[in-house]
This record gives C-alpha cells, structure tokens and sequence, in this order.
C-alpha cells in the first residue's frame, strides 16, 4: 500500500527510463565542512552538497554528491553558495560553453552568502567526468570542492555506447589532501609548497575503503566496470589482482581502441573506464598508489579489497552479507544472495520507510521510484546503505 | 637509357642543392629573466638576442630534406645536444663557437632539440622543430618548471641535479610565468571550424599535464606515448623531454582557458592564475 502510493507520487516527479530528459538539482557549496580523518585529526573542509531544505540536508561531502544522467539529458543545475567566498562548477571534460565553464575570469563567480547561479548544459558523451570549483583552484580543489559527474550510455549497464558492458559497477574518484591547508585554510602559505599527505578513495582511506562498503564483491562470472578518476595534483597507479583481467575502453569521455592493462596510471584530470574480469576466486584488493610529480615519490597508498567467489562448483561458505547493486542505483536495485526468504524495509534517513516487502531466497530486483539521496535497507537486523542518483 | 640516368643524376644534385638549406641561427643562451621581481635562470636556443627572446625557438622543417640550423653558443661551457626523437643524433658546441648542426630525415609531427649538458638540461636549453605540419593554425606549448634559487646554483655550477626535496615556483609555457595574460605567444586564436594544430614540448623537470576547457582534442602524435596516439583527450600527460603534436578543432566559440591539472603549477610569485595556463580564443 505505502509502495503504490509513492510510485503514484514520485511517478508525477519522473518519467522512467526515457532518455534525453530535462533534469534539474540543486547543489549547494559551503565552507564549513568537517571530517575525521583515520589517524583521528579533525580537518576543515569546503565543498559541495544537495540542496533541499525540507529535509535539511544541505550538508557538504568529500567528495561531493555523484552526479549521473544519461546521455541527451539537458541538466540545470542550481547551485546556492552558502558560504563567505566566492565559488564556481567547472564541469572538468563535458566541453560546456563559456558562458557555463565556471570561470571566474570568463564567467562570473557565485557571489559569496547566498548567491546563486544555474548551470545549463547538454549531456554530449557518455563517460566519467568531474566537477570541480575554478575559484583560486589550487586552493579550493584541494580543500575539498569536487566530486564525479557520470554520463549513462542508452545500453544498459555499459560505460560506454559500444563498450565496457559489466554486471556489476564500482566508480572510484582518487583524490588526496594537503592536511596542513585544511587545518589552517585561511593561512595555507606559499601554494607552491603544496604537500599531499593523505590520500582517498572516494573520500575514504584505509580501512574505512572497507568499512564503507567500496570493495569489489562478486563471483568469476561478474564481469566488474570500474570508472577510475584522478581529481589530484599527482600521479595516481592503480594496480590489478593478478587474476583480474582489466580491459580498458575509454579515457576522458570517449571510447578508444580496447587493450589489457595489469596497471593503469591516472594523471591529474584524467579518466578511464575499464571492465574486469575475474579469471579465478580472488580474495585481494587494488593498490592505490599515489605519487609526487615533482620527485616521484610515493606519498600513500590505499587498497580497495576484490572478493570474487567461485560459485560454479560446490556450494562455497560465505557470509550472510547480502549483495546489493547496482549501488548506487538509478531505477531498479538487485538484491542478491539472500540466504532465506524474509520481510525487509527500506527507510530514508530520517527514518520514514519509503519500501516494505518480502525478499525471496536468491536474487530480487526491486524497482523503486525515489528521490535522490541516502537510504537504509534493513533485512534481519542487518543494515545496508543505498544510494540513489 | 644513358640520356635517363645523365638526367637522373642532374635532377638529384639539383634536388640536394634546393632542398638542403640553412633554416635558421640560434643563439644558445643561458640567462637570468626577472618577472614581478622575482629572477631566475633559463637556458634556450633562441632567436634573437636583441632583445633576448628567453623562449626557445620553433622552426618549420620539411622532414624529407636534410636542413641545417646554425647554433652560435654564447655561453662559457660547452653543450651536447641531442634529437629527443632519435637519442643517437648528438652534436657537441664547443664554449662561444658556432656549429651547423645538419637534421637527419625527419617524421611528420613534433620533434624536440634538447640538451644533454646539466645547464641545459636543467634550464630548459631547446628547440622545436615541427615537420611538416598543415593546419589553419599552428602553435606551440613548451612547458618548464624551476625553482628560482636553485636556478642560480644550477646557472653557478654549484648544483648539478635536481635535489630530492625540489620545490619548483617558476612554471612557465613558452618561457612565460605569466601566460595567462594576453602578452603571451601560448594564447591560441581561431575561429569554429578551423584546424589548429599544436605541437607541446616538456622541456622541465617533471612530467607535465594539460587539460583543455571547452574542447577534446586529438593527439596525433606523442614521442613516449605511442600507445595514446589517436586518444581524443581533454587531459593528459606530457613526459620529460616529450614532444606531442595536438589537433584542435573547435565547434564552439569562446574563451576557454587551458592548464596543467597539477594545480600546484598555476602559480608565479604565489598569484594564481599564473604559470602554466593559456588561453584558447575561439571565434563565430
Ligand atoms: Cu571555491
Ligand atoms: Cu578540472
């Protein structure tokens, strides 16, 4: 009953699957960030995030919210500045027009406490993109104002129009912090002095990779599309498991000619979309190395843990994780390894259930017409964070 | 048959006599530049001393000729030179002498004259050469970073490599700190349409990279990065000693900056935005 009355609500709100549709948000940038690091220093940081006052969550993330539409979309995008500087969006690789680069030299700034512009661009080219502030960009970027912009292809779970078809999808933005800069941004010094010290997946390090649910899990017959970005100042290598067997079809927006690559080095700005494919059970991570330009040195590593299951032969043991993906999803999330049927909700964050129903042994797809945002899955006390884009 | 070959052999001295020819003398140089009050060393294999143009210089050459380039060394040391594209083509340049230096057949595309000796290495000493190059437009990026102060020592002889703690605040394309502004010979103009073609040298210390607003172009060619040659791009890495050739073709008008993504570099006297960033103008 509660499921039908909000796709009957929510239905008004989006038309389903069509391509080439207007699509409007809101964003929000702020100065007044804050985050625990894992060493457990407390950093400031500016950035960007939703802006829905209704529900109060106009909170900044590092990175910033993904951003994902499909290919033809025409996007507006508000942006409200809710902070004491002046900030931009530059759209880093979708070849917008002048007037919506987000240059504060060829454009205009978004004027500091409240004020506001609207971005407007067509989606050209499926592919991974970022976005980015270009006010005093040294400064800005590296307090924390980015985050990825994904364009969908009109094929179904690929990354591309004609290739990089996958099962199951990760996208890591890489990035790295200057820690002295976020704990002083007012006084960060000369900017030629400029030392990353820390370094993120997604805007998680070390163990919190893990903990906050961006490994790779699947079995040999997964096929894993992995957008990789580097929105840092250096060299980012991502090296592969062994027996995961990485093709490489784009870089930057555009589709190339398909080659294997055990590693795969990311220069600032760059993207790449790739597709693994697992030749054996794994149980291994990515590493993530981040290096200097200026010397080549290596300032910090992070790992994304790979967990691929033989599920061919023998029933194998393993946890009673459910496996849930897409995630972030658009329109339709699976369900998968759910060991025995049972009721299951899913609420948004403050707690209102938006689904209730019952999940079968197995794989469940379940459509949901939602907002974007955070929710919560809850199936036998244990909870599941999903994102909806 | 006797009248035939009589003919071929003339028409291949006459071949040799047109096409070889003196392209250009360059000066090689290494001076000290002030911007905004703030000095440091740069080496080049300029054109002019009067005024001292501190950016290399880019010669046309026809790649199926054997053209020569004069180098009149004005520094106190000697230099070796060397193809970037072809590391056994050297030339060594004795202190204050002149040397014609003759080109092998070259490839289509951006080649670099680069220096093996430590000041020139270091300071940027070089040359572009573009072979055979067609466009509406044709630029050229050539991009250098230092440090101010250890320029000087490098410029003394008392610093023979780049130190492992090197922090570099001189960024420049084309020599320039400051090529941003509209001074600058790293600004592109064209107009929608048009095929513009650039060719990027890193002559620095670091790998460099460069990212377009507004456009994706084309890398045609990249000297160590063959595996990327045909990439439509609109950020990339340019290697040390790497020279690339780029094609641009707008399909928009407007101003659109583009810049190294290490953004560490837009920086000159800590004014951002300075150092390594231009501008693409692009016309209805
Ligand atoms: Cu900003
Ligand atoms: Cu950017």
């Amino acid at each position: 009953m509660m499921r039908n009355k909000l796709i009957i609500i929510f239905s008004i709100l989006l038309t389903s699957n069509s391509f080439s549709q207007v699509q409007e948000i809101d964003l929000v940038s702020r100065m007044d960030g804050s985050k625990t690091l894992i060493d457990g220093t407390v950093i400031e940081f500016w950035g960007y995030g939703e802006d829905d006052p209704n529900l109060n969550n106009d909170k900044i993330f590092i990175p910033g919210p993904v951003l994902r539409f499909n290919v033809g979309d025409t996007v507006i995008i508000n942006l409200t500045n809710d902070s004491p500087e002046d900030h931009t969006i530059h759209w880093h690789g979708l070849d917008v027009d002048q007037a919506n680069d987000g240059v504060p030299s060829t454009t205009d700034a978004v004027g500091s406490f409240g004020g506001e512009f609207t971005y407007t661009f067509v989606c050209k080219e499926p592919g991974t993109y970022l976005y980015h502030c270009h006010v005093l960009t040294t400064l800005h970027l590296a307090m924390g104002m980015y985050g990825s912009f994904i364009i969908d292809p009109e094929a179904e779970d690929q990354i591309y129009e004609n290739s990089g078809k996958f099962t199951k999808e990760y996208n890591y933005l890489f990035s790295e912090m200057n820690t002295s800069w976020n704990l002083n941004p007012l006084s960060p010094g000369q900017f030629y002095l400029y030392e990353a010290d820390y370094a993120m997946v997604n805007g998680w390090a070390g163990s919190e990779i893990e903990d906050k649910n961006q490994s790779i899990e699947g079995t040999i017959n997964d096929s894993i599309g992995m957008r990789l970005a580097n929105v840092g100042y250096g060299r980012v290598e991502t090296i592969f498991p062994n027996d995961l067997e990485v093709s490489v079809y784009g870089s930057d927006g555009r589709e190339v000619a398909e080659y294997t690559a055990d590693t795969i080095q990311l220069y600032p700005g760059e993207r790449f979309g790739v597709v693994g494919y697992p030749q054996t059970a794994i149980d291994d991570s990515i590493e993530v190395n981040y290096y200097d330009l200026r010397n080549e040195n290596l300032l910090y590593t992070n790992y994304i843990p790979v967990s691929i299951i033989d599920d061919t032969g023998l029933e194998t043991f393993s946890s009673n994780k459910l496996s849930i993906y897409p995630n972030p999803f658009r329109e339709e999330i699976v369900i998968d390894k759910v060991k025995k049927r049972g009721s299951a909700s899913i609420t948004d964050l403050n707690g209102k259930i938006v689904w209730d129903g019952t999940l079968e042994e197995g794989e469940n797809k379940v459509r949901l017409n939602l907002d974007q945002g955070v929710y919560v899955l809850t199936y036998q006390s244990q909870q599941y964070k999903l994102i909806k884009h | 048959m006797k009248r035939i070959l009589i003919l071929l052999l003339i028409s291949m001295a006459f071949h040799h006599v047109t096409k070889a020819a003196i392209l250009d003398s360059l000066y090689l140089i290494k001076e000290s530049v002030t911007y905004n009050a703030t000095t440091f060393y740069k080496g080049a294999l300029s054109d002019s001393l009067q005024p001292i143009q501190y950016d290399n210089a880019v010669l046309t050459v026809q790649g199926s000729s054997n053209d020569s380039i004069v180098i009149m060394n004005m520094d106190t040391i000697d230099y070796e030179l060397y193809l970037n594209t072809d590391n056994n083509q050297t030339w060594t340049i004795t202190a204050e002498d002149t040397l014609t230096i003759e080109l092998p057949l070259l490839d289509w595309g951006t080649h670099a004259i680069l220096s093996t000796t430590t000041e020139g290495k270091l300071l940027g000493t070089a040359c572009i050469l573009q072979v055979d190059l067609q466009a509406d437009h044709i630029y050229s990026w050539d991009q250098w970073d230092m440090n101010n102060v250890l320029s000087q020592e490098i410029a003394a002889g008392t610093e023979i490599s780049i130190p492992a703690t090197y922090r570099p605040n001189v960024f420049t394309i084309n020599a320039d700190p400051l090529a941003p502004m509209d001074t600058s010979n790293a600004l592109i103009h064209g107009y929608v349409g048009d095929t513009i073609l650039i060719s990027v040298l890193n002559s620095g210390n670091m790998v460099h990279n460069i990212h377009f607003h507004g456009y994706h172009c084309t890398i045609l060619g990249a000297s160590k990065q063959s595996d990327r040659v045909g990439w439509s791009k609109d950020s990339f890495p340019v290697m040390i000693g790497e020279t690339m050739t780029l094609r641009l073709v707008p399909d928009q008008p407007g101003v659109y900056p583009v810049h190294n993504h290490n953004l560490a570099t837009l920086l000159y006297n800590n004014n951002y935005p300075s150092g390594m960033m231009t501008m693409i103008k692009i016309y209805e």
